[in-house]
């Protein structure tokens, strides 16, 4: 059989068959950690696309390969590296990394042949077709298809693609999609396909767009690869020869050249042989699968093979299939004859198929809409060699035999097999021998157009989508795995909060994923103010590896954060008053709150020369006339003489440089007043000082922290704010955080924070709900769990969630830490709302990456400490 | 569709085996019943034995008989046992036929590849001392009638010309990368670097001059 395509235009193929056919790129649809509710929706979009199929059509789903080139492109995207000489050396290191990971994708197509219920199409399209072919035999020109023809062709595509659901966006495929796609079937296993060739996406579309015949590869088609059998030695044949052992087809270019040497002389060992097993589905669970869970093809990725499959569609109205019902009823009880008196199990098989025959025929009666679907579902895995093809076509045959689906490796047709998953082939007899019979909302339970897809289109590489399972080991990832690109700044550019929230149980990865965006984003050209609570400042040692980066200790100052000094009397005023109300715990309009705001209005330091903190106690002490200063300044000095009021109030230290990039402002030594403290009066009037100071330089610092991210809108600004329940324990800091959320992208500004508990650390229900992007990282508690996974959106009933947050995610083996490659696991949320699950990227850069690491054996030994303590 | 329901295959309703347990009139035949397969076939072994009857049997005619209705009988029960996984049993003998018979060489464009063994060229070719007087020896251009371009002079103490890099490049897989990934070896991978990469290529290009400073 030659390559069944003839002649393309637009999305239209005209085939030596002498048929025509339209393809179209299919979108996936979120599925995976979906609620139940919005599977089912899923479904229900697969059955009506199954409805609105022609009577014949054939679904593709096909594993691509993503070129780390394209991905540092999309890093890249926006970003000058000139200006930002870390983010390049970031992307090169990355480069290299991903070169390893082997990043893939999967691609959904659908092909349907135009005019099957045109009987003008259908007697004429084979004539052409015919005089095409001898025109090729002769040596004759084509004779070119009229554009006429071809836009009516367009029309018929256009009316069928008109009735597919709008969210499965059909694209049509362009002609340089369908050379990917024959590349792709002709080098199946090899890795050697580029991307998906996109009209957004030029490199692809130039490297595949065909200007000939030519750009199609002409395939050496050897079915059970008897052409290896020829280099082998006699002792070797005598096993190697039995067909049944080469139930695969081997598939090379032809028209290859021969292996070259490379730049050092060396002779490149070329891997130019695919060697492919087809495995259509023989056997399928007698008694039914129970939704969800049935998508064998949705979730065909977590075999953890590279796995195409094509399913090639017959469909029938339920009118159309009552002869055929009843022709099968009347060999029914013909075979009830025929049996009758066997000493066997034969009428229990009759009864069987005459139950199953009824139950579908109710279904078709019940729903006019409904139709009789054939299925063949055919499989395909590939590799460069015989040995692990069949390895693969094993574990896989393992892998749906859990499901209950029984696969097959045909002696003498994987050929046959092979052509079966072109589109343009016509069915052959071994497609109708595999066919299945079902129903559209029976078979929609398979729910094959999934996407695991999550984060932005660019932005830093953040992690990798693990939603087919965690990786096998380092760099070995389960099926074809895609990256999650996560862009803070194109969140602000489309009107979305960029904010990020990261849950999860100490150790768990919270501070490390934190880390590896804030660091993207200073290497991006942002800058921001690091909040780090955490008892070893994990975030002091981590800023040692950003440039610029400047650390305030709150408990041991260097620098102050008076807001006289960082920003003037106007704005530093306001803020003053912000912190000392509750500080001092004045009502604003009682006698006291006047007197503060008469002595911190604007033209009153002015005109006094008060600049700083420091200079106002002394002011009130001795040379202001108003009522009460004194009482006024013997309140203040009740914080200002202790040591965590010296980042206020001491004028000797330097003010804090907000020029650079990165600020780490540590807060650890400061105590909190828990929410009960606050709520209840009593205990509210018995608060230590510590905790008093505590809870208003918290809510300073979140104050100065928007000021400082929403003062410069072309600048992408951070908050970070370790453990979250620092701020969000005073109402003040609670406040501000909302503020900051809720208005961050107006200002190009986003919060990142993480917390234990999503329920307690946000107590805010709006909190809760207008960060975005939310990561739940390992939770041991179950009870933690199930807020966590309500607070991102999934099911937290669902059993098996509840098991994967607990038990399954970066999980410690035998008590110890994680291994390396089960770190950084997580549930993500992202900004579209899709749940999935990744495993979170370190920094490429080898010294950021220590830093992080530093930075987490420093959190380590506090927790050895804390134990030791305890 | 609610949650929780049972989606169903109904591939049993129609496709379940056609077994012939009698004979027209009722009476059971023997040893049955037997699918529709083993029914044609053990009739097309019974035909085809008994009319090409000369050609393999004796000169008994009961042992010929005996011989013809005993293997009839056996191979159908043997089609009756293969492991058909729903298929034909024609259908699967037809596949192990063609898996024993397939090229050697595989197909190409649709028709069995033969590629001919080596066969040595043989030459008889006489050259003659010939120069055209009155002429400078012709660049072959200017042979085939194209326009001649005067040659460069070259240079007295020529430098070693690099050889020309071949039409098709290739890309190793990194060492401890997964066999096999690497990028398309094709012919097109000496055209210009694409215009997406251009961000990249002054990354790279940048990395290396900071390595390249810090190095120095």
């Amino acid at each position: 059989m030659r390559t069944p395509i003839r002649t393309m235009a637009h999305n239209i193929r005209w085939t030596r068959g002498g048929t025509v056919w339209a393809d179209w790129i299919i979108r996936g649809l979120p599925y995976g950690l979906k609620s139940n509710e919005d599977k089912e929706a899923v479904r229900s979009l697969h059955q009506g696309l199954y409805r609105a199929l022609p009577s014949e059509s054939m679904l593709l789903s096909l594993c691509s390969g993503l070129d780390p080139a394209t991905i540092v492109a999309h890093m890249l995207e926006g970003v000058d590296p000139d200006q930002c000489p870390e983010w390049a050396e970031e992307c090169r290191q990355s480069w290299d990394s991903l070169e390893l990971l082997g990043p893939g994708r999967r691609v959904h197509w659908l092909s349907i042949p135009l005019g099957a219920n045109s009987a003008r199409d259908r007697l004429w399209e084979p004539i052409r077709a015919g005089a095409s072919n001898f025109r090729d035999m002769v040596g004759l020109p084509r004779a070119i298809i009229a554009p006429e023809e071809i836009e009516r062709r367009v029309r018929q595509a256009q009316e069928i693609s008109s009735v597919i659901p709008a969210p499965f966006e059909p694209s049509p495929a362009t002609p340089a999609q369908r050379a990917w796609l024959h590349q792709h079937m002709c080098r199946r296993g090899l890795f050697q396909d580029l991307d998906l060739p996109d009209s957004a996406h030029d490199a692809a579309e130039q490297e595949y767009r065909p200007t000939s015949a030519a750009a199609l590869l002409e395939p050496l088609l050897d079915e059970g690869g008897k052409s290896d059998l020829k280099g082998m030695s006699r002792r070797e044949k005598a096993t190697a020869w039995i067909p049944s052992k080469r139930r695969y087809l081997k598939v090379t270019d032809a028209c290859a050249p021969p292996p070259a040497p490379d730049a050092s002389g060396e002779t490149v060992d070329e891997e130019v042989a695919s060697y492919q097993a087809m495995l259509p589905v023989v056997g399928v669970p007698e008694n039914g699968m129970v939704f969800p869970g049935s998508e064998i093809l949705g979730r065909i990725d977590g075999s953890g093979q590279n796995v195409d499959y094509a399913v090639r569609i017959s469909s029938s109205p339920g009118t159309a299939v009552e002869v055929q019902n009843r022709r099968a009823l009347r060999n029914l009880n013909e075979q009830y004859d025929q049996r009758e008196g066997e000493t066997s199990h034969a009428y229990n098989t009759l009864d069987r198929a005459a139950a199953s025959l009824a139950e579908l025929v109710a279904k078709l009666e019940e729903d006019q809409l409904e139709v009789e679907m054939k299925v063949t579902m055919i499989f395909a895995v590939g590799a460069p060699d015989p040995k692990t093809c069949l390895d693969q076509a094993r574990a896989l045959s393992s892998y749906l035999s859990q499901a209950k689906y029984t696969l097959s490796q045909p002696l003498g047709s994987q050929l046959a097999l092979w052509w079966a998953m072109h589109p343009g082939v016509p069915p052959s007899e071994v497609v109708r021998q595999y066919e299945q019979i079902s129903t559209s909302s029976d078979f929609s339970t398979l729910v094959p157009f999934t996407s695991s897809h999550l984060g932005d289109n660019d932005g830093s590489l953040f992690a990798v989508n693990i939603s087919n399972g965690p990786l096998f080991a380092e760099n070995v990832p389960c099926g074809p795995t895609s990256v999650v690109l996560h862009d803070l700044e194109g969140s602000a550019d489309r009107q979305e909060s960029g904010s990020v929230a990261v849950g999860g149980e100490l150790g768990g990865g919270k501070t490390a994923t934190l880390m590896k965006l804030a660091g993207d984003v200073f290497d991006r050209g942002g800058h921001g103010i690091i909040l780090d609570r955490t008892k070893k400042g994990e975030w002091s040692i981590w800023a040692s590896s950003v440039a610029r980066a400047q650390e305030v200790d709150v408990a041991d100052p260097k620098c102050s954060l008076d807001p006289l000094r960082l920003f003037g009397p106007v704005i530093g005023s306001r803020m003053m008053q912000t912190f000392l109300t509750p500080l001092l715990n004045v009502p604003p309009t009682s006698p006291m709150g006047v007197l503060l705001a008469d002595v911190l209005d604007k033209e009153y330091l002015a005109e006094f020369g008060i600049t700083s903190s420091g200079d106002l106690v002394p002011h009130l002490t001795s040379r202001c006339k108003l009522n009460g200063a004194e009482e006024l300044a013997r309140l203040i000095n009740v914080f200002a003489r202790k040591d965590l009021g010296r980042v206020i109030f001491d004028g000797s230290l330097p003010p804090l440089d907000l020029a650079n990039p990165a600020v780490v402002i540590r807060t650890n030594q400061l105590e909190l007043p828990s929410r009960e403290e606050l709520d209840r009066e009593h205990l509210f009037k018995q608060l230590v000082i510590e905790k008093i100071i505590g809870r208003a330089l918290h809510a300073l610092i979140a104050s100065i922290a928007r000021y400082v991210c929403f003062r410069d809108t072309s600048q992408l600004a951070l908050f970070v704010i370790s453990e979250c329940h620092a701020v969000t324990a005073s109402f003040e800091g609670e406040r501000e955080l909302i503020e900051f959320v809720r208005d961050g992208r107006k200002h190009r500004a986003a919060a990142l924070i993480d917390i234990h508990d999503a329920e307690n650390d946000l107590p805010s229900d709006s909190l809760r709900s207008l960060i975005p992007t939310r990561l739940l990282m390992r939770t041991s508690d179950e009870r933690m769990a199930r807020r966590g996974l309500r607070w991102l959106g999934a099911d937290p009933d669902n059993k098996d969630l509840v098991k994967l947050v607990t038990k399954d995610t970066s999980p410690r083996l035998d008590g110890n830490r994680p291994p390396l490659h089960r770190r950084g696991e997580a549930l993500m949320r992202d900004t579209t709302g899709s749940i999935g699950r990744i495993k979170v990227l370190l920094p490429a850069t080898e010294a950021r990456r220590k830093a992080i690491d530093e930075a987490g054996m420093a959190a380590e030994r506090a927790a050895v400490e804390d134990g030791d303590a305890a | 569709m609610a949650e929780g329901v049972i989606a169903k295959w109904f591939t049993r309703a129609k496709k379940f085996p056609i077994l012939l347990g009698k004979f027209p009139d009722g009476t059971r035949i023997p040893g049955g019943p037997y699918t529709q397969t083993q029914g044609v076939f053990l009739l097309g072994w019974l035909i085809l034995g008994g009319t090409q009857i000369d050609r393999w049997g004796t000169d008994n005619l009961l042992y010929n008989l005996v011989l013809l209705a005993g293997s009839g009988v056996g191979l159908t029960y043997a089609i009756g046992k293969l492991p058909t996984e729903s298929r034909n049993p024609l259908r699967v003998l037809q596949g192990l036929v063609q898996a024993v018979t397939a090229p050697t060489a595989g197909i190409y464009q649709g028709t069995r590849l033969h590629i001919a063994s080596p066969r040595k060229a043989r030459h008889q070719v006489q050259v003659l001392p010939y120069v055209l007087r009155g002429q400078p020896s012709l660049p072959a251009a200017a042979d085939r009638g194209l326009d001649p371009q005067p040659a460069p002079r070259a240079p007295s103490n020529p430098a070693p010309v690099p050889a020309e890099a071949p039409a098709t490049t290739t890309t190793r897989p990194k060492s401890g990368g997964r066999p096999g990934r690497s990028h398309p070896k094709n012919e097109r991978q000496d055209e210009p670097r694409r215009p997406a990469l251009t961000g990249v290529q002054r990354a790279l290009a940048m990395s290396a001059a900071a390595r390249d400073e810090e190095g120095n």
